[in-house]
């Protein structure tokens, strides 16, 4: 069972999380009726950077930032930590895969993972 | 009935793996922010002729933004919205923290306040500063006797 979400057919990133420095970014997640909503914060990605995969439930979160002009800077202070950003996430049978849906606002990526009809609360009307 | 070896040690393991399973799940930002108030993390840089800021404020809108310069110090506020109050939603965890922020940072060299950038985008905020007087790199041949 393998259901790209977005298709890249450069699979590069792929190797990078063995190769280089990896970030974990924070996420909050939320519950509402309809669906769950993952918030991942990234900042510094642009949305051709970002990749995500779902593999066995598995939700892969990846972030291609760009490394390479760090190494010459002189720094005076530095916070940040610097790294890709990768996340996985494993999702539960509760949600429907076929209409995941995300996007990226401000270097904070909403995932929206829709529940399954089945188990959405229902009201069930007495004749 | 089955024998089971004692092990006066084996609660304390237990307890050592679910301390380290509690720090592993710890999100990245444990290091750097205890409070419950958003601090941005930032950094700063420079070369010959410019002073680099970035500092990473994700999900805040431009408009939300504020960069000031006075007497070289430059400040970076703005205010990170809470968004869920009035919806009613279930948070499963909560790793960001909400609310306004403002951080103040003495500038290594004298700046020119007319030339100063500043650009926001994918939730970064990437300021740069064009110094007065170009600082030569302080790097110094030592002659070795």
């Amino acid at each position: 069972m393998m259901n790209e979400i977005k298709t890249n057919h450069n699979q590069d990133w792929e190797k990078l999380i063995e190769t280089e420095p990896l970030v974990k970014p924070v996420i909050d997640i939320i519950e509402n009726d309809d669906d769950y909503i993952v918030k991942v914060y990234m900042p510094g990605v642009s949305k051709e950077n970002i990749f995500l995969k779902l593999e066995d439930n598995v939700l892969t979160i990846f972030g291609k930032m760009d490394l390479n002009h760090v190494e010459d800077e002189r720094f005076l202070l530095r916070e940040k930590s610097y790294g890709h950003y990768f996340r996985q996430l494993t999702l539960s049978n509760k949600i429907d895969n076929s209409r995941i849906e995300a996007r990226l606002e401000n270097g904070l990526l909403n995932i929206i993972l829709p529940k399954h009809e089945s188990i959405k609360p229902k009201v069930i009307s007495i004749n | 009935m089955t024998l089971i070896k004692f092990n006066p040690f084996k609660e304390l393991e237990t307890l050592s793996e679910k301390m380290r399973t509690i720090f592993d799940d710890l999100p990245t930002a444990f290091n750097w922010d205890l409070t419950s108030t958003f601090y941005p993390r930032v950094d700063i840089s420079e070369d010959e002729n410019n002073v680099y800021v970035t500092a990473e404020i994700p999900g805040v809108d431009k408009k939300d933004v504020k960069v000031t310069l006075q007497d070289n110090v430059l400040t970076i506020e703005g205010e990170k919205k809470a968004e869920l109050k009035d919806e009613k939603k279930n948070y499963f965890r909560i790793e960001r923290s909400y609310g306004s922020f403002c951080r103040s940072f003495a500038l290594p060299a004298e700046v020119d306040p007319d030339k100063v950038k500043a650009k926001y985008e994918n939730g970064m905020l990437i300021i740069e500063a064009a110094k007065k007087e170009p600082t030569p790199t302080n790097k110094k041949l030592i002659e070795i006797k």
